[in-house]
């Protein structure tokens, strides 16, 4: 994230990786949750970080929503994907929260994540940061 | 003349627009301004092409659906040419209407990655300057959703906390009057026998 944030010419926002940690720290599912006041111009920068990484992720994203698509045939990466991502949420999330609860059901969590893979798969130019920002917006 | 023609690929999907510079309007030569023939190609399926209106019609389809989708409305899109919908797979139905008579409608199933793929092509042609495209009636307007009456689930929400807070309130505060009347009285007359 930071390389992609100085590839973005994001020096002034984000000068070092300890001022992007303490951003994704606003998120109140982390253990590690701070209240802060987010800055127009840091969500915004975090938005264009998430759709530039979208765009260098979009093979990777593309390929477990394939094999979601063609679960009953190749369910192998799409279930790696889930099982990996309820490992890092138990990692970094309070899991004493119901939300957290709820997102690191196996059975339950499927359609939740699918649609954040879509979302992203749909994030990666110009109008996907304004689908990203709309999605957000929406919540 | 020679034709001019841009490819956009994403993966499975290729786009591909072929057409004239407007020199009217001082184009360049390798610009496109006057669309005379589109080829959409997705791996596995048949290769779709048509008119600049169904161009224009299919791309309006596909950014309508695609902000449906990102505002979690799993809906159906109809319109002349082109129906759109989601089935209980999680595919994306795709039915298309010729305008020419006596041909039987096309119907493509996507995936979510082939529907992506897609879009992205679509994405790369309204970004590319080489090709000089209205997208202003094509693109919906995202806006951000105020509250909505219509949701009951919404009104029930905001309404039912303060209402059953009212409620408690006065419940508790009217028992605790009558138990205060009743001691008040019960005081008086105390005070009245005893001056008797």
């Amino acid at each position: 994230m930071y390389s992609l944030s100085n590839k973005l010419s994001y020096q002034e926002i984000f000068p070092n990786k300890v001022s992007i940690w303490k951003l994704r720290c606003n998120n109140p599912l982390r253990k590690t949750f701070v209240r802060n006041n987010l800055k127009h111009h840091e969500y915004d920068a975090l938005l264009k970080i998430t759709s530039e990484m979208a765009k260098y992720l979009y093979p990777y994203i593309r390929s477990i929503l394939l094999s979601l698509d063609n679960y009953n045939s190749r369910p192998e990466l799409w279930n790696d994907f889930q099982s990996r991502l309820i490992d890092l949420i138990k990692q970094r999330f309070n899991t004493e929260s119901i939300l957290v609860k709820k997102l690191v059901n196996f059975e339950n969590s499927k359609n939740f994540y699918s649609k954040i893979l879509l979302t992203l798969a749909m994030c990666q130019s110009e109008d996907g940061y304004d689908r990203l920002k709309i999605y957000l917006l929406n919540l | 003349m020679l034709q001019n023609k841009y490819t956009f690929t994403q993966s499975s999907a290729k786009l591909e627009i072929v057409g004239l510079p407007d020199y009217s309007k001082s184009d360049g030569e390798k610009k496109i301004s006057i669309i005379s023939k589109w080829k959409l190609s997705i791996i596995d399926q048949p290769e779709i092409e048509g008119s600049l209106d169904h161009l224009r019609l299919i791309l309006q389809t596909f950014y309508k659906y695609s902000s449906l989708i990102i505002l979690g409305k799993y809906g159906k899109l109809e319109s002349n040419l082109i129906d759109i919908n989601l089935d209980e797979e999680g595919l994306h139905n795709l039915l298309l209407k010729s305008t020419k008579p006596h041909i039987q409608p096309l119907k493509l199933k996507l995936g979510n990655a082939e529907f992506t793929d897609v879009l992205n092509c679509f994405d790369q042609l309204k970004q590319s300057e080489d090709i000089s495209f209205n997208f202003e009636t094509i693109t919906p307007v995202y806006k951000k959703h105020g509250f909505n009456l219509g949701n009951k689930h919404k009104i029930k929400n905001l309404l039912y906390p303060p209402l059953l807070a009212f409620l408690s309130i006065f419940l508790i505060t009217s028992s605790l009057l009558y138990l205060y009347e009743s001691n008040q009285k019960r005081n008086e007359d105390i005070t009245y026998k005893s001056k008797l």
